[in-house]
């Protein structure tokens, strides 16, 4: 049962592909595979952590304070994933940007809060934030290595395509305009294959 | 003088934080069903950015820098958006000027806050003094409005139009905004500016 709803959450009700919900690191720090998959595993800790602390909490979370609770728990740890970057990555650090205090905010974070943690026991909605943090980053992985290959020519580092097109690759998907169009077909190739079309 | 001038340019068209800082893409695809709606938002955003982006601004550098205490940046600047949002919002609903076409607080604050915390990052990041700051916000809810304003109509339109199943809805909406930032993307170098 519990195996179940945490597939369902990564390939049926993806929330990057699905719904196309906070969305806006996918598009802007994807230009190469390295930046999406840290910035994923960012957001996999912190929904997995916020999920944890505001279902445990979740009684001091009532009328007027519960949406300023939930911004100020993901704050806490998106602080500490800051910190650690600034320490032990530094050049990934600074390619990162204000996209790692960003993931505090970021919707995704904020609705998976209020949905699931709210109602849940602690470890359900742990295991919840768990599998919506892995779907996005199943999402940031496939952006980021069609427009690193795309884009440059070369797939984490490997240098994939030959020197012919690694001199004059395709700029455009290195853009932001690329990213949001890579975003779109991803969109449209999800919905046509798991979910048979429908909208 | 001339500084600000440009400092607004380039934060509504050429750093366009939509389009090319590509920030904020939430509220622009959930919230403008309307074009009166995405006014609304647009308006109220730039209200909170700016007063949000100067307080922010006075916060870090008369209080977290001398002080040392950096690490609580992101705390801080999020309780700050969310007490500016509210007093902005509450002030609306008194005065009443824009009644009926601003969704419930709580909705601007789960979709729209990433912006908020955008605007006050960028500032921090470009290393801007007070007015510099208060204009570059300012300029960022003015782009917000430019391209809420052009996206709309074309989303109503492409509501209407026989398009492949698969590619309705969000699909079409996102090379819609991929399309417009080519556009944007043909202003950079324009007056000199990255």
């Amino acid at each position: 049962m519990k195996e179940s709803f945490f597939l369902r959450s990564i390939m049926k009700d993806n929330a990057v592909l699905g719904i196309v919900i906070g969305v806006c690191p996918v598009l802007a720090v994807t230009r190469t595979g390295q930046e999406g998959l840290a910035l994923g595993l960012v957001m996999v800790m912190v929904i997995f952590l916020g999920n944890l602390t505001v279902s445990i909490f979740k009684k001091f979370a009532t009328g007027g304070v519960k949406i300023p609770f939930f911004i100020m728990t993901a704050a806490l740890y998106a602080s500490i994933m800051e910190a650690y970057f600034r320490i032990y990555q530094r050049p990934l650090y600074h390619n990162l940007g204000i996209f790692l205090p960003l993931s505090a905010v970021n919707c995704l974070v904020i609705w998976r809060m209020d949905e699931s943690a709210l109602r849940n026991p602690p470890l359900r909605s742990a295991l919840d934030g768990l599998g919506f943090g892995v779907g996005f980053l199943a999402a940031t992985i496939c952006v980021s290595l069609i427009r690193e290959l795309l884009g440059k020519g070369i797939l984490l580092g490997w240098p994939l395509l030959g020197p012919g097109f690694r001199d004059a690759p395709m700029l455009f998907f290195a853009s932001p305009a690329g990213g949001f169009l890579i975003l779109g077909l991803l969109v449209a190739l999800y919905k046509k294959f798991l979910k048979g079309g429908k909208s | 003088m001339k500084n600000l001038g440009l400092i607004l340019i380039s934060a509504t068209l050429i750093n366009n934080i939509l389009l090319i800082e590509q920030i904020g893409i939430c509220p622009i695809l959930h919230m403008t069903a309307a074009l009166r709606n995405a006014l609304g938002i647009g308006l109220t955003l730039t209200m909170v950015m700016t007063l949000s982006a100067g307080v922010n601004w006075l916060i870090y550098h008369l209080v977290l820098v001398p002080f040392g205490f950096l690490f609580l940046k992101n705390l801080i600047f999020v309780l700050t958006i969310i007490m500016v949002s509210r007093i902005v919002y509450i002030a609306a609903k008194k005065t009443g000027v824009i009644q009926g076409i601003l969704p419930a607080s709580g909705e601007i604050l789960l979709y729209a806050n990433c912006l908020l915390m955008a605007a006050t990052l960028l500032v921090i990041r470009n290393n801007y003094n007070f007015i510099e700051a208060l204009v570059y916000a300012l300029g960022c809810g003015l782009g917000f409005i430019l391209v809420a304003l052009i996206f709309t109509p074309v989303r109503e339109r492409l509501d209407l139009a026989p398009i492949s199943l698969s590619l309705r809805g969000m699909p079409i909406y996102l090379i819609t905004l991929s399309l417009m930032a080519l556009a944007l993307l043909g202003g950079a170098g324009f007056l000199g500016l990255e």
